[in-house]
């Protein structure tokens, strides 16, 4: 279970749980009372693809596959593909031996590229010793999901009787006024949240829900906004 | 004739052209290229476990095999219920009218969103133009195409114009006081991989 460094309206800070909240279950794949398994294999070797079959055959290369299957290679095709590890190779095909030079590559809504640089690590600005903070901006749940798309919903949870009550008390304020509370990262407290060290930013935002003793407290992430395109980026 | 979106509400069907929005389109991307001593991009492949083999883009497929390894055929694949029960086939929703059923704010910001669009009415509704500039939220079965699950669409709009949100139903469970979020030491990275946020 990770956990979340959070702080409440008095700015008081706990330590909380955060659990998955999954999709509801939906119908699987397969046959009624038969055991499947899914999985990877070979479907063609080096010598059936595209590249290697213009190199051998020209580009005009369907008849050659209707007459004599050259793409598929009977001691390769078919095999099942179990464990394996990420490789690369160069740009002439060869494997990489060493760690090789990375490029971050920054491209604009139209498509363009705007810029190249060496890769910038990002802290988190939620840690152990950062909570997310409370910041006072609050939003009626109605804008936000007019506003906001919701991408990712984060269920907390009490670790004892004491945070219990600590995300109780958030979460009947927030049901009561109807309203979601924006939260910040960062030692100002103000910027998006960052939860894992190079993660994308977020924007949190906390909605709460009580039943009688019950509580749901959900910190939802939204890296996007409900908006168009601007007009010169459409045609992206 | 491109496909729409078409809803109901009060006996009166809207119809919308409708196109996908994502991040990309909205904000750009970053992203990470790994180059070769030459200063070249390089490729993605893997290597078998055994080192054997290495595996590049457009090698592998994928498919369904029986307990004895043969292959089973796709046309043969069904979807099963939790007990596994073969279940109906949902047809897609695309052209075919969806009652809408307004709801509170709440419904869509429990749910999971994994799709959404900006709406071209060619046949707006004035009542339902009406009830979505005050800030109605609408929900309605949306199925792209046909499946055997149909996911949750909602319907609504802001100034910069109407929007479609798909998503997947989820429910959230109640916290009490008597059940605590225990430490487990099982499953850490099964849920790290859960809250690998750069995936979105």
């Amino acid at each position: 279970m990770r956990k979340l460094h959070i702080t409440n309206e008095k700015q008081r800070d706990a330590t909380v749980g955060m659990l998955t909240l999954k999709p509801d279950p939906t119908p699987h794949m397969g046959l009624p009372g038969v055991d499947l398994e899914y999985r990877r294999y070979i479907g063609a070797a080096e010598s059936g693809l595209h590249d290697s079959l213009v190199q051998a055959l020209g580009e005009d290369y369907a008849q050659a596959l209707v007459d004599g299957d050259p793409e598929i290679d009977m001691e390769y095709v078919g095999q099942h593909i179990g464990r394996s590890d990420r490789i690369y190779l160069s740009h002439g095909g060869k494997v990489l031996h060493h760690a090789p030079e990375e490029l971050e590559v920054i491209i604009n809504p139209d498509g363009s590229e705007r810029e190249r640089r060496a890769p910038k690590d990002v802290l988190a600005n939620v840690t152990e010793e950062i909570p997310a903070r409370w910041t006072g901006k609050r939003i009626k749940k109605r804008d936000v999901v007019r506003r906001f798309v919701l991408t990712r919903s984060v269920p907390l949870q009490h670790v004892d009787g004491l945070t219990y009550d600590f995300l109780y008390g958030m979460a009947k304020d927030l049901h009561d006024s109807d309203e979601m509370m924006l939260m910040g990262g960062g030692e100002s407290g103000k910027q998006p949240l960052i939860l894992i060290p190079n993660g994308s930013p977020y924007r949190g935002l906390l909605e709460g829900r009580v039943d009688g003793d019950r509580y749901i407290l959900l910190l939802h992430l939204s890296n996007m906004e409900l908006k168009l395109p601007a007009e010169g980026e459409k045609k992206a | 004739m491109a496909r729409q979106i078409n809803v109901i509400k009060d006996g009166t069907e809207s119809i919308f052209d409708f196109k996908k929005v994502d991040r990309t389109k909205l904000y750009g991307k970053r992203k990470r290229v790994v180059l070769d001593e030459d200063g070249e991009n390089c490729v993605k492949a893997e290597i078998s476990e055994d080192g054997s083999s290495i595996i590049r883009s457009g090698m592998t497929m994928q498919a369904y095999f029986d307990p004895e390894g043969e292959w089973v055929e796709n046309s043969r694949i069904v979807g099963l219920d939790e007990q596994g029960n073969p279940v109906d086939k949902v047809p897609s929703t695309l052209g075919v009218g969806q009652p809408l059923e307004e709801v509170e704010p709440g419904v869509l910001s429990q749910n999971q969103t994994i799709a959404v669009y900006h709406l071209s009415p060619v046949d707006f509704d004035e009542s339902l133009k009406t009830q979505l500039d005050a800030g109605s939220i609408f929900r309605f079965p949306f199925n792209y195409r046909a499946d055997y699950s149909a996911e949750v669409g909602f319907l609504l709009s802001n100034d910069a114009g109407v929007f479609v949100l798909v998503t997947k139903a989820a429910t959230p469970q109640w916290c009490q006081l008597k059940a605590v979020a225990v430490e487990s030491f099982t499953d850490d990275s099964e849920i790290d991989d859960d809250l690998d946020f750069e995936m979105f």
